[in-house]
């Protein structure tokens, strides 16, 4: 067991100065290993969407429940589903895909509250939430909460009613899941305040972490992480071998690999899930 | 004797075509289409590098080239699926 863990990673004669997991076969399988794992992660999550979170699954109701969950938890009263909202978001999200933009306010100036309006609502106080990119509700909310503007309409306290719109589609040629999410109080349910309207557009994509839940895309990432960093130790192993026992051989420059696998690392954890606006 | 300069030269090329790849890929977060672009193009030019130094250093063998386009097969293969 130890001579074959040797014989896999370190450089030694019965490998031919070259770590096994090195070599070019050792490469396809690695390879081979990768693209199966990928696979099993997607067809679980495409078979069973309830143990992983799938893109085009996303449901609106979630969302809404979530957020719920959220105004409770800060001893908010909840806010009730409004059809009125739910048409303006989708009209939103039609409306960024039509215009390919991505933004509060599109290139033609139309601002979110002329889809609130135009669906019928008569808002007092609206805002609105944007997300992009995200495999599911868990995440669009957590990613909201994380940003302090985002928090800040989710939890505004005068708002009553609220309306969400998940939509795919693309915008510059990259296919794009949209959720928005609008939110209202009309004249009725808050009488006697002043008129004002809370548009959040700060632009808040502040790094979101994932303590709980799986989905396709985190699966995927520590996937592929634990592969580049097999990869590291096997190199940063020869490397140091080589060069403590001085072995001359016919290979690639193991600082070079290095090099482009530490740069793929770091790639990799820069590599987001999602966006919100 | 090989002059030792030449050698850090090209592991310097290589060290700052890996940077700019990382800090492209931060400053296009969220564009997958072009982060794509810049991971293919990144290990491309990982394999190019590779045959110039190699040739450069009269190590050219089929053996070798064959591991840069594995490597760069890799790593591209790692990163492509999660984009």
């Amino acid at each position: 067991m130890a001579h074959s863990a040797h014989i896999l990673f370190l450089p030694h004669p019965h490998n031919n100065h070259r770590a096994k997991i090195l070599w070019p076969q050792s490469m396809v399988i690695l390879m081979g290993i990768l693209l199966m794992g990928r696979s099993i992660v997607t067809l679980v999550s495409s078979l069973n969407p309830g143990v992983l979170g799938y893109a085009s699954q996303i449901n609106p109701d979630k969302v809404i429940e979530l957020t719920n969950n959220e105004r409770l938890n800060a001893g908010l009263t909840i806010l009730k589903t409004n059809d009125q909202l739910n048409q303006a978001a989708l009209a939103k999200a039609a409306d960024m895909f039509e215009n390919n933009y991505w933004a509060h306010v599109s290139p033609t100036g139309v601002e979110p509250w002329y889809f609130i309006t135009k669906s019928g609502y008569e808002y007092q106080h609206a805002g609105e939430n944007l997300a992009r990119d995200f495999s599911n509700p868990s995440d669009v909310v957590r990613a909201w909460m994380a940003s302090p503007t985002h928090k800040q309409n989710l939890l505004d306290p005068r708002y009553k009613d609220i309306g969400i719109a998940v939509m795919d589609g693309y915008i510059n040629g990259v296919e794009t899941t949209l959720v928005v999410q609008e939110f209202g109080a009309t004249q009725k349910t808050v009488a006697r305040i002043a008129s004002t309207s809370v548009v959040n557009t700060v632009y808040a994509n502040e790094s979101v972490s994932h303590p709980s839940g799986l989905s396709p895309m985190d699966l995927n990432k520590s996937w592929s992480l634990a592969f580049v960093v097999l990869i590291l130790i096997a190199l940063s192993l020869d490397w140091i071998f080589v060069l403590r026992y001085n072995i001359i051989r016919i290979s690639g420059k193991t600082w070079a690999h290095l090099t482009y696998f530490i740069g793929l690392a770091a790639i990799l954890l820069i590599i987001r899930q999602g966006f919100i606006l | 004797m090989k002059r030792p300069t030449g050698k850090i030269f090209d592991y310097l090329i290589l060290t700052i075509i890996v940077s700019v790849a990382v800090i492209l890929t931060l400053f296009f977060n969220g564009n997958k289409e072009f982060q794509k672009y810049i991971v293919i193009g990144l290990s491309s030019i990982y394999i190019v590098w590779g045959i110039y130094h190699h040739k450069k250093e009269h190590t050219f063998y089929p053996q070798i080239i064959l591991e840069y386009g594995l490597f760069g097969l890799m790593g591209t293969l790692i990163v492509i699926g999660l984009l």
